[in-house]
């Protein structure tokens, strides 16, 4: 290696190394604060549990017993425990990665793979919604939800997430633009349809990046309490239990417990990362915006 | 035999017409309503104000006028504009530009990448609300005790708490993007890396000549992607400081959000509506001058 590239390595790795210290630094600080009682979290907040206090376990399962959101229903006020709000993250989830990957998708491939103009318009219209935001429709989207009464509804943020004008179009639209046309013509002359053809010869092809996109739109649905918390505000989800629960002043709601709580939630993205590393932070390109 | 041919293909168009149809349905369906109907009611609601029996009422542009004049004149709405404008410069092109040279250095497999790669990666994968209860809690806890001053417990407080959470925001933003041009740098030929190699190139001009080049539309599309969010994005204000931050905190886009969330009826939205397009006004434009800019400066493929 010459002396200019090892210099370069060696230095990146010091940043990078630097970098990543700071990081495992926090996550392992916060995992053993933890397992610390309210006492030793304020008193030695920089040290392992303290033989006095002991390590305590059961922080997290009185987090999970205590992160509550309070709902004002009519009959007063009701709690949505954590079992509730995980069954509806499931739910919010999985239904808007679905909806959100596959009529992505599905467009891509229309537009990418047929020779209409009206293809072609489309392309082009999802090209300038990209690239010309709007800003402040924030009020008319609520407003429009709620007078569609699909407002508060899983029904209703699924065909809200069903926006196909996004960058994940242009990372399916180039892998299905470079699949030959050969293919299309020979399932044809072998009497397949076009549905049999998109999911049969077509979408296999893409299967890689398919499942890549859908892992990154998991976890960020998963992570998201901002736009449930807006449209959803009767099925709290986990992450917005978390965001309520860290404010909260109750006696039970000790550091302590709020950290036992933020690894809880942690759980199901963790499996996910861990199982697929490779398949997430493998290649996900996009030609990028021309024109 | 021809007119078989000729009856095939009519039949094939017609397949292509039928999928086609049945495909788009539903996003189109989605998109007329989420998007187009949402902008232009979105646009007339600019021009409406809200009445004590609980209807619109045409308004003209004082929407407009009141947004103006808060712009010019109201010390909240000028600090929450600056706010807005440093949480860009901060996320967008300064992260974005440290982004691009971590993704190079880890492409280029440096000592222990795979590692960083996983390091660089976490933040983006667990919820930030956990980052966010991280960084607060060792922000007061662990400050005082490490630096020995009371007083830097407090440094999430107004006036300072919004540099704070930037510069915690930042630091755990590397690795969102990193995806994006680790799969660009993915396509960048072996050969003519082989080929830079073996003229003797290092890794700076390496970077320059070969892989900037290639991977340059995609920092164009992000750069772009990140204007358009100046006036819509919040970042981690929200997180550290719920729906009641103080306003030397707040962004324009914090501001509507929790005027929106916080909407008992409809009262406020107009003047949001105005205030959205207003600034729809000034970024289009500049999203458009900046991606010709870019495109005429940078560096082509060739």
């Amino acid at each position: 290696m010459k002396k200019g590239n090892r210099l370069f390595a060696v230095a990146s790795s010091i940043i990078l190394g630097i970098y990543s210290l700071f990081i495992l630094f926090l996550v392992l600080w916060a995992f053993m604060s933890a397992f610390k009682s309210n006492l030793d979290f304020r008193y030695h907040p920089l040290s392992l549990p303290s033989a006095k206090y002991g390590w305590n376990v059961k922080n997290f399962i009185t987090a999970y017993e205590v992160m509550r959101v309070p709902l004002a229903t009519a009959e007063g006020i009701k709690y949505i425990y954590a079992t509730e709000m995980l069954f509806n993250s499931v739910v919010y989830t999985l239904g808007c990665t679905f909806v959100s990957v596959f009529i992505t998708c599905l467009v891509a491939y229309c537009c990418s793979r047929f020779r209409y103009k009206f293809c072609s318009i489309l392309y082009y219209t999802v090209i300038v919604v990209i690239t010309m935001p709007i800003v402040g429709a924030l009020p008319s989207e609520v407003q429009m939800s709620k007078n569609l009464h699909i407002f508060d509804t899983f029904f209703g943020i699924f065909f809200m997430k069903s926006y196909f004008a996004n960058i994940n179009f242009l990372v399916f639209y180039a892998i299905f633009k470079n699949i030959p046309k050969t293919y299309t013509e020979a399932s044809q002359i072998d009497g397949a349809g076009q549905w049999r053809i998109f999911f049969q010869i077509i979408f296999p092809l893409a299967k890689a990046t398919t499942l890549a996109v859908g892992l990154l739109l998991f976890i960020q649905f998963w992570n998201d309490y901002s736009v449930p918390m807006l449209y959803l505000p009767s099925k709290p989800v986990i992450a917005y239990g978390l965001y309520v629960f860290q404010n909260s002043r109750s006696g039970e709601a000790t550091n302590p417990i709020k950290l036992a709580a933020s690894f809880l939630v942690c759980i199901p993205i963790l499996i996910i990362f861990v199982c697929f590393r490779e398949k997430l932070m493998a290649n996900i390109s996009f030609g990028g915006l021309k024109g | 035999m021809k007119n078989n041919i000729i009856k095939r293909e009519k039949r094939y168009k017609k397949e292509e017409v039928i999928f086609l149809a049945t495909a788009l349905a539903i996003p189109l369906l989605q998109f007329a309503i989420f998007y187009i109907a949402v902008n232009f009611n979105s646009i007339l609601l600019s021009f409406k104000s809200y009445t004590e029996t609980g209807s619109y009422v045409f308004a003209g542009f004082n929407n407009f006028k009141q947004v103006i004049d808060d712009i010019l004149h109201e010390s909240n709405t000028i600090y929450m504009l600056k706010n807005s404008f440093i949480m860009y410069l901060f996320t967008s092109p300064l992260i974005l530009l440290l982004t691009l040279t971590i993704s190079y250095s880890v492409w280029k497999k440096v000592y222990f990448s795979k590692f960083f790669s996983i390091m660089l990666f976490l933040p983006s994968v667990l919820p930030s609300i956990v980052f966010v209860i991280i960084g607060r809690l060792s922000i007061q806890t662990l400050l005082p005790v490490i630096f020995g001053d009371p007083t830097l417990g407090e440094i999430l407080n107004p006036p300072d708490g919004f540099m704070v959470v930037l510069i915690y925001q930042c630091l755990l933003g590397f690795g969102g993007n990193m995806i994006y041009f680790l799969g660009a740098m993915g396509n960048v030929s072996n050969e003519l890396v082989e080929y830079g190699q073996l003229e003797g190139v290092n890794a700076f001009q390496e970077f320059a000549h070969i892989v900037f080049p290639q991977i340059y539309p995609t920092l164009i599309s992000l750069i772009v992607v990140g204007v358009a969010n100046i006036f819509t994005a919040y970042g981690f204000i929200l997180s550290f400081y719920g729906t009641a931050a103080d306003y030397s905190l707040r962004t324009i886009g914090y501001n509507i959000y929790i005027n929106v969330y916080g909407s008992v009826n409809y009262y406020d939205y107009p003047y949001y509506a105005a205030l959205g397009l207003l600034f729809t006004a000034v970024v289009i434009p500049a999203v458009l001058l900046i991606r010709k800019g870019m495109e005429k400066i940078g560096p082509k493929e060739d």
